[in-house]
């Protein structure tokens, strides 16, 4: 059954802002760079030739994903994924279905960390456009050493997608319950500025907003903080949800 | 055997209460007609039969079994306005409901033909009219065969021609697929000739429920009179034991048999009083509907 509500909860997406968002977030970046690149030309068989061309890469296009748009696209989609049914007055429909609040709540979640997964795979794919298209098209620039996907990269991508989970959670927790759509974002943006504030801070690791910065700017081992946030405020999340003494 | 069935149902809304022991009975295979003032209780009551509030106090059963979310297998429902993802085309919006009753793919195109939308193609749902969302909505509470179909105010901003269309897809509904259909509304004149049963919802309470002939035979003749001087005339009568009352410009007296209404005449214009009317009135379903919600 679960397999048709996720199914369900999937086609909603379907030309909705959310889904633009990351088709745009995800390829923001990389369309920088691959611009910056073609019109920057100087120094690029140099840096093209260099042997550690890939990791310098992919280091400069994570700076503003890390910091910036993996949070914020993290805090926008997850808004407006729960918006759809305020917008469309769909729970009420949603809720007289012969299907558990689990369900429901689960089945969305799975759609945005569906979403999420795709915003990094298109990311991956923009990164090496960006690595690669520069010297396909420009004369004198040799093709980059080396392979890009390295297991070290994979792993680098999941641990950046476990630090993403409690920013989601956490949205997820007041988007389902509030029906403007800017109370979540305004305070999900808020608290992302606090993390920014903070992250240099030991108190930063304690914040479920500043995991992939704190990832990107100090490395360190705090992704099982992210993974225990995410459990809790789903866990907390779920019960406000299944609650509700009025639905729809 | 009930179709639909609560007992003793109450609810609060902080100090204000809404149901006061409402004891609904939806006979299997009839279109039953909730009727009640605007802010009578109509769709709290029809949201807590759909779980969509939590009961407070009471029970209520449908298709013979307590509420359970697996019940609603069986139940169309439309409560409010529609609730359609604009985003997305009629067809679409049909398919994400398709996929959780896992009926077939062919019922959508069957549903969107049955309320007239089988030709809005690509057309999204933001651009529909407000009578073409209303039908929309009522093919998404048939998509999956229900054997009980719970309408809130389904006509509400409907042009005559939508009306007349949704009463004879009711109409159609009950008769070839043996629906049961609850259709609430404010409006008597709106769901009496399509409805077999009603129920009276005022001040939280059923005030009346029953098939349209036990409502009819409610009815209770009145005579009426005008005069010269009402007021003198009201007093005259009241002196020979009759309750009489002047409501917008006549005098309101209980039915009496033609020798008291003539004997009635000659005290009157024995007082020096003109008469210048005297009819007896049956009242109309609509007058019975009012004089139940007013009381």
């Amino acid at each position: 059954m679960f397999v048709h509500v996720f199914h369900s909860e999937w086609l909603k997406r379907r030309r909705s802002f959310a889904s633009a968002l990351v088709l745009g977030g995800s390829l923001f970046t990389p369309a920088i760079v691959i611009l910056v690149r073609l019109i920057n030309r100087k120094g690029l068989p140099a840096l093209y030739a260099a042997d550690a061309f890939w990791p310098l890469l992919w280091k400069s296009c994570w700076e503003s994903m890390a910091v910036f748009f993996l949070p914020l696209g993290a805090i926008l989609a997850v808004s407006l994924i729960a918006q759809i049914e305020f917008k469309s007055n769909g729970w009420k429909q949603v809720h007289t279905l012969p299907v558990s609040a689990a369900a429901i709540f689960l089945a969305k979640l799975g759609v945005i960390l569906v979403m999420m997964v795709q915003f990094l795979l298109l990311f991956n794919a923009g990164i090496y456009a960006a690595g690669m298209l520069p010297a396909a098209l420009l004369e004198g620039v040799p093709y980059p050493k080396g392979t890009f996907l390295s297991l070290p990269l994979l792993r680098e991508n999941a641990l950046y997608f476990l630090d993403t989970l409690p920013i989601v959670a956490a949205q997820y927790l007041m988007a389902l319950r509030s029906h403007n759509f800017l109370v979540p974002i305004g305070i999900g943006f808020m608290a992302w500025v606090a993390a920014l504030a903070a992250v240099a801070s030991k108190a930063a690791t304690w914040w479920p907003y500043s995991y992939t910065s704190i990832h990107y700017l100090r490395g360190g081992e705090s992704h099982w903080l992210a993974a225990g946030f995410f459990v809790l405020l789903t866990i907390a999340g779920y019960v406000l949800f299944a609650t509700r003494a009025e639905k729809g | 055997m009930f179709a639909l069935e609560t007992s003793d149902l109450h609810h609060r809304f902080a100090s204000h209460d809404v149901l006061r022991g409402v004891n609904m009975q939806v006979p299997a295979g009839s279109i039953y007609g909730f009727l009640g003032a605007n802010g009578a209780g109509k769709t709290t009551t029809l949201r807590l039969i759909l779980g969509l509030l939590k009961t407070q106090r009471g029970a209520i059963r449908i298709l013979g079994r307590p509420f359970h979310k697996d019940i609603l297998r069986g139940v169309g429902s439309l409560i409010e306005s529609p609730s359609l993802y604009d985003h997305l085309t009629a067809a679409e919006n049909l398919r994400l409901l398709q996929l959780v009753h896992r009926c077939p793919e062919s019922r959508i195109a069957e549903v969107l033909e049955l309320v007239g939308l089988q030709h809005t193609g690509r057309k999204r749902a933001r651009q529909f009219s407000l009578g073409m969302r209303q039908r929309l909505a009522i093919a998404a509470a048939l998509l999956h065969r229900p054997s009980l179909i719970i309408l809130d105010e389904p006509t509400n901003g409907l042009d005559p021609e939508g009306i007349i269309e949704i009463r004879n897809l009711l109409i159609e509904l009950n008769r070839r697929h043996g629906c049961t259909i609850l259709v609430s509304s404010h409006l008597l004149a709106e769901i009496e000739r399509v409805v077999t049963h009603l129920g009276i919802l005022g001040k939280g309470k059923l005030l009346f429920q029953g098939t349209i002939e036990e409502l009819r035979r409610q009815e209770v003749p009145s005579v009426r009179i005008t005069t010269s001087d009402n007021a003198v005339a009201v007093g005259a009568i009241a002196q020979q034991g009759i309750a009489a009352r002047v409501d917008e410009g006549e005098i309101v007296l209980p039915a009496l048999p033609n020798e008291r209404i003539a004997a009635l005449n000659r005290q009157l214009t024995a007082r020096n009083l003109d008469v210048y009317e005297i009819r007896t009135v049956r009242n109309d379903l609509e007058t019975i509907f009012l004089n139940l919600v007013r009381e």
